[in-house]
């Protein structure tokens, strides 16, 4: 048997036996299929110094060759290292490393977050111009929906709320459903493409 | 069987094994597949980043590889497959940023098989595979800070999105090159893939 | 109070990105990237204890093999000995593609079809169906929509792009609303516990 078909082999066996788990109650399928659940997550733990040798790698050779910039990789590895010490030594419950996540991430997080309907509004700005029906059904949607949700719409006329209301429960509520429903079986399409072999792409030393 | 799945198990049969046929019929008869304008425009765009002499940027998502939304992932793993032979073919640069630690060996080995299927494996280089941050906006952050260098002549990204997506996308107008974003679920940014 | 300071320096930061790219957002940003990633790695290492350290400890030692698994990972630095990576890659793209499967026929498929089939008795149940119909042919691929194909494929492609076109619409408005809600949060720390104007 050659290598490839092993790690093919492995991939069906694994998969057929988390399927049989979840769609049958036989208590040794769910006892490998949780095994199996877990070694995956024990897998990507053990995993994660290749993901961070891989990054210090990346800014070490930008400080080496002084890329444009250079300087903030070298931030990046004293911050990096600093907040890395506090919390293996204080813990991720210590109060210094709570100092850290409540002054600095949580508001960097929040404030990236809010920025998004900036961005989303610079985005509406270029794209919702009338250049096709499409766009126009588009814009026109929108902007019924915006004053449909808000009190300001409700000033003007209670219609919009109404019709947000129609278009929340019919056309949205059908073209999710058709969206999830086509990617859903296109993803089965894949995994069985997967199983069957057709996909070889992510095992190590097979070419097409 | 567990009550309320004898269904759900019914389509998963139908469904593998509808898709079973069609893949044994497409050995001898070539299925018609009508023009699927994002495909068309990889081609396009890793052509124009090698006339630019600067570098495809490819993302496969931000989610893993064991959890529901691992199927997306695939999908977007087996787009980075044909990304990556026709990055090689062309002559061009490739960068694939990585947002789940699991992806990233995954991830290396499908450049490296596509690099080696079409004999550049000497033009393969790890580090066109890099993991950034496991942190979803500080990922979208570093994509930006990316882009906006200047390096980057096309930016395709083919998987599992959320809002970080719009953030990425939106770093278009600095960068002047082009966007392809394919994603398939129903999150509210979905609807740029018509306009980008 | 100087954490305050600290974290309303931070929000300007990458605020001051709207106006000008400057080395006040650059900093910020790689404050950001830095502080990010040490948070999921100090988490994830202190999930070594519970996951792996913990089993051992209690003699279940059927552990060392993920450990194993994973530490084939690292055969990538050795030059001739890649192809051990299949072993970890394949065991996690099996859970993964298991996982997958079952998730996804269970909730984007049978609960969303069975969703659609018993609410058809209203006309909106009927408006919904039809909708439905033809966004899942939208996406049908193997016929064009000329030629010697059923002109009802077009037509029903059509309604669809219609229906994407709507929802579309309303999910961009939905978030919009919700995403300036957090700005005006934000704008709000600034004015009211940084700078005690509000």
């Amino acid at each position: 048997m050659n290598r490839n078909n092993l790690f093919l082999g492995i991939t069906v066996i694994i998969t057929l036996t988390t399927l049989v788990a979840g769609f049958f109650d036989l208590s040794i399928f769910n006892t490998i299929s949780a095994n199996l659940v877990n070694w995956s997550v024990v897998i990507g733990l053990v995993a994660l110094a290749t993901a961070i040798i891989s990054l210090m790698r990346m800014h070490v050779k930008r400080i080496m060759t002084r890329r444009r910039e250079w300087f903030y990789s070298l931030y990046f590895i004293v911050v990096f290292t600093a907040v890395c010490s506090i919390g293996l030594i204080y813990s991720s419950r210590g109060q210094p490393f709570m100092y850290v996540v409540n002054n600095i991430l949580v508001p960097l997080s929040t404030t990236i977050y809010s920025l998004l309907g900036l961005w989303m509004a610079t985005a509406a700005y270029r794209a919702f111009r009338v250049r096709s029906i499409d766009s126009t059904i588009l814009l026109v949607t929108g902007i019924i929906v915006l004053l449909g949700s808000t009190s300001f719409g409700a000033a003007i006329s209670p219609v919009f709320a109404r019709i947000t209301i129609f278009i929340r429960l019919i056309p949205t509520t059908a073209a999710s459903r058709g969206i999830l429903i086509s990617g859903g079986l296109g993803a089965i399409a894949l995994g069985i493409r997967i199983l069957l072999g057709v996909e070889r792409g992510h095992i190590p030393g097979q070419s097409k | 069987m567990k009550p309320g799945l004898a269904v759900d198990l019914f389509v998963l049969v139908a469904v593998s094994f509808i898709t079973i046929y069609f893949i044994a019929k497409s050995h001898d008869k070539k299925y018609y597949l009508r023009n699927i304008a994002g495909l068309e425009a990889i081609e396009e765009a890793v052509g124009r980043a090698t006339e630019m002499d600067k570098i495809v940027h490819f993302i496969p998502g931000i989610t893993g590889l064991n959890n529901s939304r691992s199927a997306v992932t695939f999908s977007g793993l087996e787009v980075l497959n044909y990304v990556s032979r026709t990055v090689a073919n062309y002559g061009a640069k490739l960068l694939v940023t990585i947002r789940n630690v699991m992806v990233l060996p995954v991830a290396q080995e499908v450049v490296r098989n596509a690099y080696s299927s079409i004999g550049k494996i000497n033009s393969f280089d790890y580090n066109s595979v890099q993991f950034l941050t496991d942190n979803q906006f500080a990922y979208a952050t570093a994509v930006r800070s990316i882009l906006q260098e200047g390096q980057v002549a096309a930016n395709i990204m083919v998987g599992s999105f959320f809002a970080e997506s719009l953030m990425i996308t939106e770093s278009r107008t600095s960068c002047r090159g082009d966007s392809d974003r394919w994603n398939y679920q129903r999150n509210p940014a979905s609807f740029f893939y018509y306009y980008l | 109070m100087a954490g305050t300071w600290i974290a309303a320096i931070c929000t300007l930061g990458l605020m001051s990105f709207v106006i000008k790219d400057s080395p006040l957002y650059r900093l910020a940003e790689y404050t950001f990237l830095a502080v990010g990633t040490a948070y999921s790695f100090v988490l994830s290492l202190e999930r070594l204890n519970p996951v792996i350290i913990t089993p051992i400890k209690q003699g279940k030692y059927t552990i060392f093999i993920p450990v194993a698994l994973g530490l084939l990972l690292y055969s990538r630095f050795f030059r001739g000995k890649q192809w051990l990576m299949g072993f970890p890659i394949s065991v996690t793209i099996g859970v993964g593609l298991g996982l997958s499967l079952k998730g996804i026929v269970s909730s984007e498929i049978v609960k969303q079809l069975s969703d659609t089939y018993t609410s058809i008795g209203s006309l909106e149940g009927v408006l919904i169906f039809v909708g439905v119909i033809c966004v899942i042919l939208f996406f049908y691929f193997s016929r064009s929509n000329t030629g010697a194909n059923p002109p009802v494929l077009a037509v029903a492609r059509k309604i669809g792009r219609v229906f994407l076109m709507i929802a579309f619409g309303c999910m961009f408005s939905n978030v919009i609303l919700s995403r300036m809600t957090l700005l005006l949060g934000r704008i709000k720390f600034l004015l009211g516990d940084w700078l005690n104007i509000i």
